[in-house]
């Protein structure tokens, strides 16, 4: 390691932490303040990546062992299991764009005297405690259609789907089924879609899943 | 480029200027047996949602991440489900995989690491005994070893250095290795100041890399 100084301290002072940070195992500040030290000291840098190297092969120091019967079979399953969610969530998609067509042409023929009158969707990101885990689309026009997809949430189950107004009121849309955190569903609100603010997925005891709220 | 250990999944973004990918490397898997296929052709199919690439990619490493699972967790329950979820992750993610950054056994294997030591936080389990089976196996010579790994050589000269260390230092190596352990939690285990705890840790990951470095030059 370099001893040539750093904001005050030489580069023997990180000869600890480089190791810890190589093996993942330092707090956020050291990490950061050893990366922007990295960053200017190549030496420091070169060090850590020698030390990464290190690290990932003590890693796989741990002998090998056969997991359970079928196990390679089972994950293949669990891939193509994502797949076919995949699928649904396009088919769902697809219907979403279908219905908008359908619904931007009927809108199309009665706003003829009314142009400029735009059928397209708005949309908002559904989140959760761990992240972004779906969208909301609302379908323009007074009847607003409502469709939803949940990628990874933190749910399984039955959820209810309640969209909640601009002017405060809340209305639960339907129930439906989370499996292992995916679940596509569609439902024609017969409101228009300026009038919802946000739209929520509750589990069974009440408590909030995920969120997406719609500007005013 | 600075890589540590923290790497995961998020951590394999697309490259901005567009270089190449896993996902950009074309179809190799596409009719041909999939067992002579390279690590990276396999995830470049896994990348193309090919079942077979990622079946392959399983039956290849299911051995060796399981056992890194079940070395953290010490629970063949635990291990399996974690196991489950690292290669899945890896089918997830195979896209973004950078082959720049690391070797494909590397990334995964980092992601089993840090899915187990999540598991074990989550059980509140952590195996610490020195002369529990885990350790013993950790130590022992006769760790079997796939002819055909990539890193068979380096695997055993890291497992030499790691066997001759004073067992102070391999003690600090391995909880910091293997259960994610922070210096102040070895710290707090092993009754050792702090900067005691740190250095043990750095001499002894010096010694692997030496190891590593000398043999291999």
């Amino acid at each position: 390691v370099s001893t040539e100084p750093d904001n005050g301290r030489g580069c023997a002072a990180y000869r600890d932490e480089l190791a810890l940070v190589a093996l993942g195992t330092s707090s956020g500040r050291e990490r950061a303040e050893i990366l922007a030290h990295c960053e200017e000291c190549a030496e420091c840098a070169a060090e850590l990546e020698r030390l990464s190297v290190a690290a990932d092969a003590l890693l796989l120091v741990a002998p090998e062992a056969t997991p359970p019967v079928g196990f390679a079979s089972r994950v293949a399953e669990q891939m193509g299991a994502g797949r076919e969610r995949h699928r649904v969530r396009t088919r769902v998609l697809a219907i979403a764009v279908a219905v908008t067509l359908l619904v931007g042409f009927g809108a199309g023929v009665l706003a003829t005297r009314s142009s400029g009158h735009d059928n397209t969707f708005i949309s908002a990101r559904l989140t959760s405690a761990t992240g972004t885990t779906g969208d909301v689309m609302l379908s323009r026009g007074p009847n607003a259609w409502l469709f939803m997809t949940l990628d990874d949430a933190p749910a399984t189950g039955q959820v209810t789907c309640e969209v909640t107004l601009q002017n405060g009121r809340r209305i639960a849309v339907g129930h439906y089924v989370v499996r292992s955190g995916y679940g596509a569903w569609a439902v024609w609100l017969q409101m228009p879609a300026t009038s919802i603010h946000r739209v929520d997925v509750i589990d069974r005891s009440g408590v909030v899943l995920a969120s997406a709220t719609f500007a005013a | 480029m600075v890589q540590s250990r923290t790497d995961d999944v998020s951590s394999h973004r697309e490259d901005p200027t567009g270089a190449d990918t896993a996902s950009k490397v074309g179809r190799p898997w596409r009719g041909r047996d999939s067992g002579s296929l390279s690590d990276e052709a396999l995830i470049a199919g896994m990348a193309d949602r090919d079942e077979r690439a990622g079946l392959a990619f399983v039956r290849r490493h299911q051995r060796r991440i399981f056992g890194i699972a079940f070395a953290i967790v010490n629970d063949r329950t635990v291990a399996e489900d974690v196991a489950q979820e690292a290669f899945l992750r890896v089918w997830r993610h195979a896209a973004v995989f950078d082959p720049r950054r690391s070797s494909v056994l590397t990334w995964t294997s980092r992601i089993t690491r840090n899915l187990a030591i999540d598991a074990l936080r989550l059980h509140r389990a952590f195996a610490t005994d020195p002369n529990d089976v885990i350790w013993a196996g950790l130590m022992s010579e006769e760790a079997t070893l796939d002819d055909r790994a990539v890193h068979a050589d380096e695997i055993t000269r890291a497992g030499a250095a790691l066997r001759e260390l004073p067992t102070e230092q391999r003690h600090a190596l391995v909880r910091s290795t293997f259960y994610g352990q922070s210096a102040q939690e070895i710290a707090d285990a092993e009754q050792i100041p702090l900067g005691t705890a740190k250095s043990r840790i750095r001499i002894g990951l010096d010694k692997v890399r030496d190891a590593l470095a000398k043999e291999g030059s």
